[in-house]
């Protein structure tokens, strides 16, 4: 995979193809596999970054490369492809083999114009293949091409790699009512017996949907706390859900931080009607009588 | 003979044998015939007589037997090589077409234009254990290079379509010289007294001048959908057709055009009270792709199109598809910058006229997205950018030209509410030296509002959100759902209420963090004071403009802007607003 890699980016260099959109689940596997881009623009969301892609290429008129894992985050580039099939414009999506990688072989006809290795057997990405793809760029008729990099055999990030990334909770589960219904995001792990409903999202590979889920779930049972831990990251995904008019009293979120801070959610939940608060793990205990059903979401800020 | 046998022979005995009735057939013969494809293989079985049975009674076909469908598909193959012209292959439900997918596969391979038409009980059978019926909808794609499904045709709606795609199937065979498959249905009519073929609209593709069509003579308008900037050549040759043949650009914001010919008809042919004579064009040239300019579009008249594009497809927008172009723009203008010239300019100088009377007559509007469209659209920088959101705000725009130089831009491809403030910073990162403008509505803004949560944000972007409150598209006095559901549309059709329902709306607090200036504005007043600093052509400091809006002066404005002018009487409207069944069979008299 490195190595295709390389070869991609000297050929795209060569053709002066210089615009590389990140997506988050993108730049996941390009750590680990310790690669480098030239001058990469990361954007968090699958979604908005395929839309900086189309409004960058529609106004350079070049061809723009983003870059994605091949597994259901890939699904959230749909809206922007759609926006760049109609417009024929040339957007190269280069798509990371991982774990988990989706079935490309059935895709709605008005995405991907020009697919170069959808199938289950040839998705590695040889040299022909980024020859193939390159070209299709420069096509008469433009449009967004397809290309596979890397076996799904061999994905870059191992499972157990990931695992090991995950980030131990249990100190924000124990002060949790036991009654609650609870939902755990993506990276993180506890020691959550005493909960009577967890629903863990390690499973989900994405990084979008959990807040919804959670809101989701807290609509259908209005006598029931739902305390949703999750990181930053995940809810900066479903930043607009904040606002949405169907959050009730039952709702607490600890937003788990980790190094970086940034005030941005809490006062944009703060505006939007929500208690919020910012604490340090070690300051937990002041929360606890918090945790109830009250008139208010509550949002709280954890400084791990 | 049976008393049953001798009903059907006295019926055959009166009416004669030719042509079936069903229509789905028809217009396949029709078109056949048109395109000069006359050898078949015909397979036995009952859902294909309607089509065989009409095929062999015209002279024109040349029809063979062949039992096995493997042999025939293989038989085809034979004829199509040696004669290097297209064959059809024709079959039953059951397992008959499963049996050509070997050759088919090998015709793939080989580009053997073979059109196999297989037949069926309706779509609607499908899945139901109906006996003789496979599902069709599918097919491998090393074998079939495009599929059609021809349904019992049951209205207007059905008979254009198929008559469509039946153009695009038979030329897209003569073109790619791969298998093509049209499944068409059958309701075993016993009715084959059709003497006369009703005629079909044949669309051919043209792609070399030879033989191209003769340009209709009358008015002739260009109509262009979004599209990338237009090149210099490009332009060029536009406005050499357009000099030569007295013919009109009609555009908006997304279609890339700057040249001479352009005119904004967009205030005129939105006008409720008032019908304009220049909505008739003879010949519109449809070029570019989706269009958001619903005004011009909706009110342009046009005799008969023809669509340009490189791709060939069979895009019939206008329903009044008459030619497609497959070739560049410049070449089709090229092609015919000098067949029967016209160097009158009457067509652009009456439309012009027209168009810079309203204009000039514009009556004064509440504060709203229409008021902020006309205050800025004329006043917007030199080689600045402005992108709109969907759809309210493009549409506003749409009534006002931008200053020469100033581009604009809008995700009209996929139509999304979701991503136009990224799309608008993707453009602002590729050009730091330039302002990008913007102007979307709450729904869009907060939809996409993560993406300022990212690092490194461009400066050089100026955006206005105008906050109604909700989707006030939905809200217009004069869409189906506002007439419908009044004020109920607010609840989930227009979602009103969400993201701090317009008083506490927290984009004050996203731009603070990410250190975008911000302003807030809820009147005309408000909005010139801040006015020269957004304009203002300094490329460090991005601002963001929340322009707080009412759902009743939105509507006022627009209002008064569709209904400023009159040259009729509106009665007839407000007739046909009671009765709409009325105007719906007066429409299909027409
Ligand atoms: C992704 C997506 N969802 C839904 C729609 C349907 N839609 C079209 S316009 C519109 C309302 C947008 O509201 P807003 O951005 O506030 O603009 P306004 O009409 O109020 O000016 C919606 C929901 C869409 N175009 N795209
Ligand atoms: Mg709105």
């Amino acid at each position: 995979m490195n190595k295709s890699i390389d070869i991609l980016l000297k050929s795209l260099e060569n053709q002066q193809i210089i615009k590389h959109i990140v997506c988050p689940s993108a730049r996941l596997l390009l750590s680990k596999s310790e690669m480098s881009l030239p001058n990469p623009i990361d954007i968090i969301d699958e979604r908005s970054a395929g839309y900086v892609a189309t409004g960058l290429c529609a106004e350079s008129e070049q061809p723009v490369v983003i870059w994605c894992a091949d597994n259901d985050s890939y699904r959230n580039l749909t809206s922007a492809l759609t926006e760049a099939y109609y417009r024929k414009l040339p957007i190269l999506v280069v798509a990371l083999s991982c774990d988990n990688v989706i079935n490309q072989t059935m895709n709605p006809n008005d995405t991907i114009r020009y697919y170069v290795n959808n199938t289950l057997y040839n998705r590695a990405g040889t040299e022909q293949d980024i020859h193939k793809a390159i070209d299709y760029l420069f096509a008469e008729v433009k449009g967004p091409v397809y290309l596979s990099l890397g076996s799904y055999q061999e994905p870059v990030v191992q499972a157990e790699n990931a695992v090991s990334d995950q980030i131990d909770v249990t100190a924000i589960t124990k002060i949790i009512p036991s009654s609650a219904c609870v939902h755990i995001g993506k990276d993180f792990v506890c020691e959550c017996s005493h909960l009577c409903e967890v629903v863990l999202r390690n499973d989900h590979c994405t990084k979008d949907g959990n807040l919804s889920m959670l809101i989701g779930s807290s609509i259908v049972d209005r006598n029931k706390l739902h305390v949703g831990i999750f990181s930053a990251e995940e809810l900066a995904y479903d930043l607009n859900m904040f606002g949405i008019r169907h959050v009730n009293g039952n709702i607490v979120i600890f937003s788990v931080i980790i190094d970086e801070q940034n005030p941005t959610i809490l006062d944009v939940a703060k505006r939007f009607g929500w208690d919020c608060c910012h604490i340090n793990i070690t300051e937990r205990d002041c929360v606890i009588e918090k945790l109830v059903i009250s008139d208010k979401p509550l949002y709280i800020e954890i400084v791990l | 003979m049976n008393q049953l046998e001798k009903q059907y022979d006295d019926l055959r005995y009166k009416t004669g044998c030719y042509y079936t009735n069903e229509r789905n057939k028809q217009i396949i013969i029709f078109l056949l015939k048109k395109y000069g494809i006359k050898r078949v293989v015909v397979s036995p079985g009952a859902t294909n007589f309607a089509l065989v049975g009409s095929m062999q009674h015209d002279s024109f076909f040349e029809m063979y037997s062949c039992v096995d469908e493997r042999a025939a598909a293989y038989m085809a193959i034979g004829i199509a090589e040696k004669s290097n012209e297209p064959v059809v292959l024709s079959c039953t439900g059951a397992t008959a077409s499963r049996n050509y997918m070997a050759a088919l596969t090998y015709a793939y391979k080989r580009n053997v234009p073979i059109l196999v038409i297989t037949s069926s009980l309706s779509l609607a059978s499908v899945g139901h254990l109906q006996a003789q019926v496979t599902d069709r909808a599918h097919s491998p794609i090393d074998m079939i290079y495009k599929s059609y499904q021809f349904d019992n045709i049951k209205d207007g709606e059905d008979e254009w379509s198929q008559t469509v795609r039946c153009n695009e199937a038979l030329s897209t065979l003569l073109d790619v010289r791969k298998p093509v498959l049209i499944n068409v249905c059958t309701t075993y009519s016993l009715d084959f007294s059709v003497k006369e073929l009703p005629p079909a609209r044949y669309i051919p593709t043209v792609s070399s001048a030879e033989n191209r069509p003769k340009l209709p003579i009358g008015n002739i308008c260009i109509f262009i959908g979004s599209h990338s900037k237009l090149t210099d050549l490009q332009i060029q040759a536009i406005d050499t057709f357009c000099k030569n043949h007295n013919a009109i650009v009609l555009c908006d914001h997304t279609s890339g055009y700057n040249g001479k010919y352009k005119v904004n008809m967009s205030i005129v042919l939105s006008q409720e009270k008032y019908l304009s004579k220049h909505r008739k064009v003879n010949l519109l040239i449809h070029l570019g792709e989706i269009s958001g300019d619903y005004y011009t579009f909706l009110g342009i008249s046009p005799k008969e199109v023809w669509r340009v594009n490189p791709d060939g497809a069979y895009v019939d927008f206008f329903r009044k598809l008459k030619n497609v172009f497959k070739m560049k723009e410049s070449k089709f203008f090229s092609m015919y910058a000098d067949d029967n010239i016209n160097t009158s300019q009457t067509f652009l100088a009456n439309c012009r006229k027209e168009s810079e009377g309203f204009f000039n007559t514009l009556p004064e509007v509440p504060f709203s997205n229409i008021w902020i469209a006309k205050e800025l659209s004329s006043k917007l920088p030199q080689n600045s950018q402005i992108h709109f959101g969907i759809l309210n705000s493009l549409r506003s725009w749409d009534f006002f030209n931008l200053p020469d130089g100033v581009e604009s831009a809008c995700n009209v491809g996929g139509f999304g509410i979701d991503g136009c403030v990224s799309s608008l910073i993707g453009a602002a990162l590729s050009n730091p030296d330039k302002l990008f403008f913007g102007v979307v509505g709450d729904l869009a803004f907060y939809y996409d509002s993560n993406i300022i949560l990212n690092k490194n944000l461009p400066q050089n972007i100026r955006l206005i959100v105008v906050n109604n409150g909700r989707g006030i598209e939905f809200r217009n006095y004069c869409h189906p759902a506002s007439r419908a559901l009044a004020d109920g549309a607010d609840t989930y059709v227009a979602a009103a209420g969400h993201f701090g329902d317009q008083v506490n709306s927290a984009i004050v607090d996203l731009c603070k963090s990410a250190n975008i200036k911000y302003y807030r504005v809820a009147n005309k007043d408000c909005f010139l004071e801040v006015e020269n600093d957004f304009l203002k052509n300094n490329l460090d400091s991005a601002i963001i403009i929340e322009a707080e809006t009412t759902p009743q002066n939105e509507n006022l404005a627009l209002m008064i802007y569709r209904q400023f002018a009159k040259n009729f009487d509106s009665k007839i409207l407000h007739f046909g607003v009671k009765y709409p069944f009325l105007l719906k069979l007066i429409r299909k008299i027409k």
